[in-house]
């Protein structure tokens, strides 16, 4: 149910870019965003500590709600941050030092939640768990602070100077101007090329959950038993490319990163498909690595807006992703019908096709282009 | 991004936007057991999109 409620608010953030596309309401927007995700941490943990039992599932669904919303602006914004506030060049290394260090901080958050519900992380760090509610209140209270140290830091930022007419943009629904904006998106051959790219590799990337299914087999023995490896391959992968991806935009192009990514998912499905024994393993790592495509798709459809459609173009990209959920169902039937690696060869077709489009049909370099925009 | 916007911000500027990029972003990950998961489980299975 939290997971559908998230869902529900997926166009929300979209609503709020066509209500507020002013560029100059990009700091607050983004600030608000934050301390109203912070406030709702620190709601919930409140309501843990102090309420009723049965004030807990409420909670637990307006929460996602909440997170949803201001998730979305989040992204949204900090996206148009970049993309107005940095050229390719220097976008490029931020990207490569932020999806470098980002999961060992995912690593690092998981496993003060592992120790704080269960007392125990994969079997290699025991602690005393905290009793319920004070686990719930410590996890849902320390997002509090998190979320309202970005606010400040935000403050930090430096939004570059608008254009006349940009800066003429009012609040409010402008039929005319969301015309404008969808025409924009969706009849651009470079960002439409690259958001179809992306849902390829999205798609072919939820091979991962018939990956860990086949585990079993492919291992002979409890795939439980190398849950810490598997984690360790999976987050390690993920920040040494984070690294090297960055410096493939810096050194190379921007498409480079995204025939990186996906072909990075290939070679991981391939492995799995062919590697038995514990080697198997190294297949989560790869497609670890590769699931950095959302990164570097969405850095490739930034570069190809104008500035002033880079908010509703990010909540775009954001909204399609919603069409993914039926992948899983797909590879599930496939499975079914023909085992799992036969779901492990239709994935693998979906990357291949992601891969000859992007070779085929976009440029090194993306470029903000005129043709199907404004 | 066109040529208008490369040559209009300064680096400090850049280095500052870019800075609070990366912290946001790392706190994302950070508290993404309670916020991020879209399953919303706790479950810790780090299947969050980093």
């Amino acid at each position: 149910m939290p997971e559908a409620v998230y869902l529900w608010v997926t166009p929300l953030p979209l609503l709020i870019a066509w209500f507020w596309p002013s560029p100059r309401l990009l700091r607050p927007m983004l600030t608000w965003a934050l301390i109203v995700k912070g406030a709702a941490g620190a709601l919930a943990a409140l309501v843990f500590a102090f309420a009723p039992k049965s004030f807990w599932v409420p909670v637990m669904l307006i929460h996602p709600g909440i997170i949803g919303i201001t998730g979305g602006v989040q992204t949204m914004c900090l996206w148009e941050l970049i993309g107005r506030g940095m050229t390719p060049e220097m976008r490029g290394r931020t990207l490569g030092w932020t999806f470098g260090i980002g999961p060992i901080f995912a690593v690092l958050g998981s496993c003060a939640s592992q120790l704080i519900l269960k007392g125990d992380f994969l079997g290699m760090l025991k602690v005393t768990p905290l009793p319920q509610p004070w686990s719930y209140v410590l996890l849902f209270g320390a997002s509090c602070p998190a979320m309202w140290l970005s606010a400040v830091l935000v403050q930090m930022a430096r939004v570059p100077p608008v254009s006349l007419c940009e800066s003429a943009a009012e609040s409010g629904v402008q039929w005319k101007e969301i015309w404008r904006g969808l025409r924009a998106y969706f009849l651009n051959p470079l960002i439409v090329t690259a958001a179809v790219g992306f849902l390829l590799t999205y798609g072919g990337t939820m091979i991962m959950n018939n990956m860990s299914l086949y585990a079993r087999e492919a291992l002979g023995e409890a795939p439980e038993q190398y849950a810490g490896i598997q984690l360790a391959l999976r987050f390690g992968f993920k920040s040494l490319m984070g690294f090297g991806l960055g410096w493939l935009v810096t050194r190379m192009h921007a498409r480079a990163s995204l025939m990186a990514t996906t072909s990075i998912c290939i070679a991981g499905i391939a492995w799995a498909l062919f590697v038995p024994g514990k080697w198997y393993l190294l297949g989560f790592g790869l497609l670890g690595g590769g699931e950095l495509f959302y990164v570097y798709y969405l850095n490739y459809i930034v570069s190809c807006s104008k500035p002033e459609r880079l908010r509703e173009n990010t909540a775009y990209t954001n909204l399609i992703t919603v069409t993914i959920g039926v992948m899983p169902i797909a590879f599930g039937l496939v499975s079914d019908r023909f085992g799992l690696r036969a779901s492990f060869v239709a994935a693998i077709g979906l990357l291949v096709l992601a891969l000859i489009l992007v070779q085929s049909r976009l440029p090194r370099q993306p470029k903000v282009a005129d043709a199907g925009s404004d | 991004m066109n040529e208008a916007i490369e040559f209009s911000i300064p680096e400090s500027a850049q280095f500052r936007n870019g800075l609070v990029f990366m912290i946001s972003m790392s706190l994302i990950y950070l508290i993404a057991p309670v916020t991020y998961c879209r399953k919303q489980s706790i479950c810790g299975s780090l299947r969050c999109r980093c």
